[in-house]
């Protein structure tokens, strides 16, 4: 068990480095003793996360992923220096009109727990992702 | 080609909610299949976004779809619309998980971290050997291309291999709280699992020709010919989506049918 300690890990805001904190997530999470079909999930969210971060900020900035350990969930936060969304303004139209990138959001929100974004234009968007471990 | 706008209002009546309310008000099984239908084909981007997500592991990925198209009807056919959430976040978790059951029943969550101590040990005796050879540590993509893995997976088999160690037989398992805990090796070796098998399986090869022809078709073609569900149903001139109702209600038949020779 390592719960009551936090990771933190900086990436270029590069697709090639996504998988770097897809990896972490998985390292963090089997240690918590999160089971394979939770760990796929937050693989699943960290990744599309990093990915909407990347392609809404300046290639040579820095996206922060912070994974903060607890004894039974696990917090992820990405934090991106771009050129932010309105929350508020999210279109919520059908599928079909949906870009990959509000697919993603809708993807996060739909297999973790708690989801927040504290988005403003030109300030960045912090992604704050919770997901409690599966009682088994 | 350019998309034609659509207008405001054929934009509101093509929104799954609309849909939704017309299916609840339909009268008649036609018009009922038809909405149902259309709910199908605006959510079948979002099944194949989430499908790809899975890609990379060895199932091919018009089954994937197939099998996340079978929990996208179930979600349509369980979502109520008071909810007050968004029918696509409804589904998400359902469509993942029929497609995380698809690998579970194909030995995936026995393969996952075997796969992983697998590639652990290849990873492992690689490295010894390309030391050897180039006379310095080697990088992960050689010891990759060695073994004929992708990076991250070699990466993630290193990293996370080890967590997946054999359970020690002398290991306690139960919770903490129990009074007078067990070891696993209490719990092997009472019996020969492979006998067992054995008599499975000829309760279940007395089974199968008791099938309806098509569902022992596809039996057949899918676990004794090894075929995909996309390989089947051009073999037997249906579509994909017939071939995975016919082997799901083929393999349920079969539970009974063996339940029943075994009694």
């Amino acid at each position: 068990m390592s719960a009551g300690h936090r990771v933190e890990l900086r990436i270029p805001s590069r697709a090639e480095f996504v998988s770097t904190a897809r990896l972490v997530v998985s390292s963090v999470a089997c240690r918590l003793d999160f089971g394979i079909d939770a760990i796929d999930d937050l693989k699943l969210a960290v990744g599309e996360a990093c990915t909407n971060a990347i392609k809404h900020s300046p290639a040579d900035s820095e996206i922060i992923i912070a994974y903060e350990l607890h004894p039974d969930h696990l917090i992820v936060e990405v934090v991106d220096h771009g050129r932010g969304f309105d929350p508020s303004a999210r279109p919520s139209v059908d599928i079909d009109e949906l870009p990959q990138s509000g697919l993603g959001l809708m993807v996060i929100e739909a297999v973790m727990d708690e989801v927040c974004f504290q988005s403003s234009p030109e300030q960045g968007t912090r992604v704050r992702m919770v997901k409690r471990r599966p009682t088994k | 080609m350019p998309r034609t706008k659509r207008t405001p209002q054929a934009a509101a009546d093509s929104h799954p909610d609309a849909i939704f309310q017309r299916l609840r008000r339909a009268r008649g099984p036609d018009q009922r299949a038809l909405l149902r239908e259309q709910l199908i084909m605006a959510h079948m981007k979002l099944v194949r976004f989430l499908a790809q997500k899975f890609a990379n592991r060895g199932e091919p990925l018009d089954d994937l779809v197939q099998v996340g198209t079978i929990g996208l009807i179930n979600a349509i056919d369980r979502f109520d619309t008071d909810r007050g959430i968004r029918f696509a976040t409804y589904a998400t978790p359902t469509i993942l998980g029929e497609i995380k059951r698809y690998f579970r029943d194909r030995g995936w969550a026995i393969k996952v971290p075997r796969k992983l101590q697998e590639i652990n040990l290849k990873a492992t005796r690689a490295a010894d050997a390309l030391v050897q050879r180039l006379d310095r540590a080697p990088t992960v993509a050689e010891i990759a291309a060695q073994i004929g893995e992708t990076e991250e997976e070699t990466l993630e088999a290193m990293e996370l291999g080890q967590h997946y160690e054999l359970a020690s037989l002398n290991g306690e398992v139960g919770s903490a709280e129990d009074e007078s805990p067990s070891v696993l090796g209490d719990y092997v070796g009472q019996r020969d699992s492979e006998t067992e098998d054995f008599g499975m399986r000829v309760r279940l090869e007395e089974a199968i020709p008791k099938l309806p022809e098509r569902e022992r078709s596809v039996i057949q073609l899918r676990f004794y010919a090894g075929m995909s569900q996309t390989d089947v149903a051009k073999k037997m001139g249906i579509s994909q989506m017939h071939v995975s109702r016919l082997q799901h209600k083929a393999i349920q038949r079969l539970k009974q049918l063996v339940r029943e020779v075994a009694e």
